[in-house]
């Protein structure tokens, strides 16, 4: 029996649980949508970078086997075996979804099924609105085949003129809104595609031409990027062009309407050279990223979720949070805290004469990122300002390089990463003189300063005023501008030189420990477990005895309840509302630390070739509190998954009394009241 | 930030650039920032001669991060030096002056017994219990790639601070040569090793030595991949050690190699300290990590705040292995002491008026204690012998400049002795200086300390001595008159000498 599972069919397995959340008929329209748009984006960006990665393999004549002991070509063949009946169960679910939502007064229309006046209407909008921007592609043998976009839907159009066959392709604007609202009939919500739309307004792109047969599909390209930053003059330079790249690499896969045209399908898989396992033939609209983006008539209660706003600290007088880091670390649990705070605390350090120094480093920003805003200010104010962009964050480094940009322009100290790590920590520090000396403020993170995701991630956060810490931030701050190196630090550790040296010497003594008969136990909670020397760390600890209780939200190549082997690991994966991102690591007998939150996954990539920090909870009290919160996510029974013995995940079963992290985090667990503690204990026994 | 002080220190040595900021506080120093950055200085100097374009780009990029972090702090104070192998660049003007260009900084190059001084004065801050080690007989021994250092304490005084010509470099290459010769090389540079250091051996053995300490750029990361970085190894953990690598060489140098460690210097850097610890013969090694950059710090410390005097005992390891070197040429060293207690005197009564500085104190001090050693090699013109031995040695915390100093003041004494008007062409400041050891010369002519200088004051053109003696013998005069006579050319300033019974 092979001791581990192969990643890519792991994380189809994640996905799969995405998509399961789309069949749970109490949940409502709009979020069984977003399951099935979440489900097709994951998908997505598993054949651009997962699926791309192995084509590259594959093409490199690279056939060294995986953990699970298969090569490149046979996880490919496995990976399409797997997607094609879930892309099959999406679109039933599809189907039977938007049938549901007519309950709700949505209707998707065909074009034929419109009266005359929202024909007339569409007619106007088509050319108002896409008209001007459609330009139809010929495909001829005298021109090179033009360069389709990356997860673009196009139309492949057979013409007939004087008797001659032609091909033309049209893009499917990516710009204007997939989904086209028709009719005046406010307790209706119509529908039509765009490329419906598109394909009605034939007449004016072609005009002479007689329109024999038109055909959907949409290309995922290979976005596997590796660059050769020892080679690289200017880093940034060399991201701008991977992004050009990007949009250009390899077609990977090759989705497309059924209804198509055999000859236009062949020459297609001509151009591509893509071979049939690569293309999947779909009965339902194409990209269903769309869902998300659907609405109900007269905001119709029942087709919404509550929304969630998250929760404002009363304890927090926003007019001075250094006050109160200075008498206690401050914790934050995002979505249901409300990340204003961390916001706030930047922009108060921008606008605070005592503040010398704000350092930080930036994986995903956001747009309109407030701390952004906040960081050029406090440059402008003339302090002194270092920012490490990661600009290998991937899909995110358009953002990233604007807002390096725009601090560059400041005078602060922009950094691009260490060359050939990514530095995925998640750090800032402040360095405030005060009538007592400097005093330094670390705010140590599992997530992105980003507030878009953090109101869809669950990530945890420490800003805390303990001068080991801010020590240690120094040294690490140092060390990613370049100087120095991460040697030396007492409180953080970080990778690739410390953090996996620090996890096994945590987990080889609890192995020591069980091996003297103490109480051992292990809680670990992350996204992804990949790295076979933690895995078989893992099952050393099993073998022990010691007691193992993972939280693995998406891959984990680790197969729990094996006699012999992993009979103590417990492996649950927690799929809901929010995306489960925080990284929890407990360590029952480790001293002086017991309990630590980190940016890092274990997976290999993270511990060798990230920069990546794993930092105390020191604070008595705020050990518990995550401890508590650990309980009721290991509790849960209404969003969480079981791994089997065999790989494959079952829902837990709800036993009479519903357990529902989510649910209770958002309205229970104040922060700092700690008396809620204990009732929430009292009602997971 | 009331009584609160930030202080910076910046050190550029042979294998790395390294900064401190530290916060002092209530005589707590807190650390800031500490960075060392891997520029292998040395290595270039020692195979061109000179620092090359792209080193001093590299240089000069790592200096203006540090620039930018002590303006980010604020920092009130910084100390930049540079030390062997900046010293030894043929373009270090150079160097120096675009590093002030673009960076800022100031940066001054300092000599090795400069550079010990400061590194031993950071004891105080940097290990807890130094007055124990200082009391009882500690040793440490310091190798770096070009040399060793070995200094003791015992009494809590600086009892020698010695410099032996072997480095890691020339070890390793001894080694490189017996590989060739012997399949017993590691031994048989034990053998060397035991040759070189042998006259010091004999020493250590009579001093009984309490406490080891090894020191010492190369040792450090070698006592991180072996004993997990521990600031003390038992005798037997590291002789066991050695006997591993005795047996099993490849283990040695897979371990260095997996770190970036140039194994084959890790190797005879191992060896080295372990023979000195068959010669301590203790229980323990220790491996304080003291450094030049918070000798640097202490010293600022120490510059700020004169009236706490919190260095004390450190500001004088210098003078007291002076007056040990003069022991040992078996001087009456309590004419020095007293010469120097007397010309102490003297020189704070002038200090203001005539604006001497700390570091003509020290010349004067070290000249007091040593202007007499060259009685060991000719009694008639021992001042000549004095200046000419000087010259040829290292003093504890003094510059090359201030050794000839030191020198260049017996040479005056001794002219003025033969009464030689040339010694008033001498430089005015080293004149000055002479003028006040030749008056306390001659009031210890005697060498009995008969007459004890009890007061010194300066009013208008006059400076009075008050001494406590009962009669001044007539060739005691005759000095005193002829240094009188040298004083009022110096300085201007008649001398009125006021006995009391």
């Amino acid at each position: 029996m092979n001791k581990y599972i192969n990643r890519e069919i792991s994380w189809l397995a994640f996905n799969e649980r995405v998509l399961r959340e789309a069949t749970i008929e109490s949940l409502c329209l709009q979020d069984r949508f977003k399951f099935l748009s979440i489900f097709s984006s994951n998908l997505d960006e598993f054949f651009m970078v997962r699926v791309g990665s192995l084509k590259d393999q594959v093409n490199a004549g690279y056939d060294k086997l995986d953990l699970a002991g298969l090569t490149p070509s046979q996880q490919i063949q496995k990976i399409n075996e797997c997607v094609l009946p879930l892309v099959k169960e999406q679109e039933s679910l599809f189907v039977q979804t938007i049938e549901e939502a007519k309950e709700v007064d949505i209707y998707f229309r065909q074009i034929e099924d419109l009266n005359e006046e929202q024909k007339a209407e569409l007619k106007r909008y088509f050319l108002r609105e896409v008209y001007p921007i459609l330009t139809p592609m010929a495909i001829d043998n005298r021109r090179p085949f033009p360069l389709l976009a990356n997860k673009s839907i196009y139309l492949a159009v057979e013409l007939e003129e004087r008797g001659l066959q032609r091909l033309a392709l049209v893009q499917v604007p990516q710009n204007i809104p997939r989904l086209v609202s028709v009719g005046d009939d406010p307790k209706k919500q119509e529908y039509v595609f765009l490329e419906d739309v598109i394909i009605s307004g034939f007449d004016y792109l072609f005009s002479d031409l007689v329109v024999r047969s038109i055909s959907q599909f949409r290309i995922t390209r290979n976005a596997d990027l590796t660059i050769h930053e020892e080679d690289a003059e200017d880093l940034l330079r060399v991201i701008e062009a991977s992004l050009m790249q990007r949009k250009w690499g390899e077609v990977i896969r090759l989705e497309m309407r059924n209804g198509f045209q055999v000859d236009v399908m062949s020459q297609l898989l001509r151009y591509f050279q893509v071979d049939t396992g690569s293309v999947f033939m779909m009965d339902c609209p194409l990209d269903l990223t769309f869902c998300t983006s659907i609405r109900a008539p007269q905001r119709r209660q029942e087709f919404y979720s509550r929304s969630h706003t998250p929760r404002k600290n009363p304890l927090l007088d926003r007019k001075d949070l250094f006050s109160q880091v200075r008498k206690q670390d401050l914790f934050f649990h995002v979505p249901y805290d409300s990340f204003e705070y961390i916001e706030e605390i930047i922009r108060q350090a921008s606008e605070d004469p005592d503040v010398l120094a704000i350092k930080m480093t930036l994986y995903r920003v956001n747009s309109g990122s407030r701390i952004m805003r906040s960081l050029v200010h406090a440059a402008q104010r003339g302090k002194q300002v270092t920012a490490l962009f990661e600009l290998k964050a991937r899909f995110d480094e358009e953002h990233n390089i604007h807002w390096a940009r725009e601090l560059e322009k400041t005078g602060a100290n922009v950094l691009y990463g260490v060359p050939g790590l990514k530095t995925h920590s998640k750090i800032f520090l402040i360095v405030r003189r005060e009538k007592d000396g400097i005093r330094r403020y670390t705010h140590l993170g599992t997530g992105n300063y980003n507030s878009s995701t953090a109101k869809l991630y669950t990530d945890m956060s420490i800003l805390t005023a303990r001068e080991d810490i801010g020590a240690d931030a120094s040294r690490f701050f140092n060390f990613i501008s370049g100087y120095g190196t991460s040697k030396g630090m007492s409180r953080l550790f970080a990778a690739p030189d410390y953090l996996r040296r620090h996890l096994e010497r945590l987990l080889e003594n609890e192995i020591q420990a069980a091996k003297q008969g103490k109480e051992t136990l292990v809680r670990i909670k992350i996204n992804s477990l990949v790295d076979q020397r933690c895995i078989d760390k893992f099952y050393e600890a099993s073998r022990a005895g010691v007691r193992v209780e993972l939280i693995v939200r998406g891959i984990c190549s680790l197969i729990p309840g094996v006699e012999g082997m992993s009979e103590n690991i417990e492996v649950h994966s927690i799929v809901g509302e929010f995306l489960e991102h925080e990284r929890i690591y407990y360590f029952h007998n480790a001293r002086p630390d017991a309990l630590y939150l980190s940016s890092a996954d274990l997976m290999t990539r993270n511990l060798d070739r990230r920069i990546e920090l794993l930092f105390p909870v020191v604070d008595v009290q705020l050990q518990k509190r995550i401890l508590a919160i650990f309980d009721i996510l290991w509790n849960d029974n209404v969003k969480t998954w079981v791994m089997k013995s065999d790989g494959t995940y079952e829902r837990r079963k709800s036993n009479d009394r519903l357990i529902h992290a989510h649910e209770i985090f958002k309205k229970k667990f104040s922060p700092n009241e700690p008396q809620r503690l204990k009732e929430l204990q009292e009602m997971i026994r | 930030m009331k009584d609160i002080h930030l202080f910076g220190a910046i050190d550029i040595g042979s294998h790395g650039v390294k900064l401190k900021i530290v916060q002092w506080q209530a005589e707590s120093i807190m650390p800031l920032e500490e960075i060392t950055h891997i520029l292998e200085l040395g290595d270039e100097v020692f195979e061109f001669g000179v620092i090359s374009k792209d080193t001093l780009d590299e240089l000069v990029e790592i200096l203006e991060y540090f620039a930018r972090l002590l303006r980010e702090y604020q920092v009130e104070e910084t100390m930049s030096v540079a030390t062997a192998a900046l010293r030894r660049a043929a373009n270090r003007e150079l160097v120096l002056e675009t590093i002030r260009r673009k960076t800022g900084l100031h940066v001054q190059i300092i000599e090795d017994p400069v550079e010990k001084f400061l590194t031993y004065k950071s004891m105080r801050d940097r290990i807890e219990d130094f007055d124990r080690f200082r009391e009882e007989g500690t040793v440490f021994v310091e190798l770096t790639s070009s040399g060793c250092d070995i200094t003791f304490y015992r009494n809590n005084k600086m009892i020698r601070n010695d410099e032996i010509g072997i480095g890691s470099l020339t070890l390793k290459d001894m080694l490189s040569q017996f590989s060739k010769s012997s399949s017993h090389e590691l031994e048989a540079l034990e053998s060397y090793v035991h040759t070189k250091v042998d006259y010091m051996s004999n020493l250590l053995k009579k001093r009984k030595i309490k406490n080891y300490m090894a020191m010492g750029p190369l040792i450090y990361p070698l006592i991180d991949v072996f004993f997990e970085g521990t600031e003390h190894i038992r005798a037997e953990e590291y002789r066991a050690l050695y006997d591993r690598i005795l047996d099993e060489k490849t283990f040695f140098s897979e371990k260095c190699l997996e770190v970036g460690l140039d194994w084959q210097e890790a190797l005879v850097t191992f060896i080295f300290f372990k023979v000195f610890l068959d010669i301590v013969k203790v229980e323990e090694i220790s491996f304080p990590k003291l450094s030049l950059r918070d000798g640097l710090i202490a010293q600022m410390i120490d510059n700020k705040l004169p009236k706490a005097d919190l260095y004390r005992v450190f500001n004088e390891d210098p003078f007291s292995t002076s007056y040990q070197t003069a022991k040992r040429f078996g001087l009456h060293t309590s004419h020095a002491r007293h010469v120097e207690g007397s010309s102490l005197r003297i020189f704070s009564a002038l200090q203001n008026e005539f604006a001497l500085t700390s570091e003509d104190e020290r010349v004067l001090r070290h000249t007091a204690l040593l202007h007499e050693i060259g009685k060991s090699l000719d009694l008639r013109d021992y001042y000549y012998a004095s200046a000419s031995m000087i010259r040829g040695m290292r003093i504890f915390s003094l510059s090359t400049r201030q050794v000839e100093r030191v020198a260049g003041l017996c040479e005056i004494l001794g002219m003025m002795a033969a009464g030689q008007v040339d010694v008033l062409r001498k430089p005015q400041e080293d004149l000055r200086l002479g003028a006040v050891l030749a008056l306390a010369d001659a009031l210890d002519a005697s060498k009995d300390q008969s007459i004890r200088l009890q007061d010194v004051n300066l009013e208008k053109d006059t400076l009075y001595l008050s001494v406590r003696v009962n009669d001044i013998a007539p060739f005691i005069q005759e000095s005193l008159n002829s240094a009188e006579t040298f004083f009022e050319n110096v300085f201007g300033l008649g001398i009125k000498v006021e006995k009391r019974a």
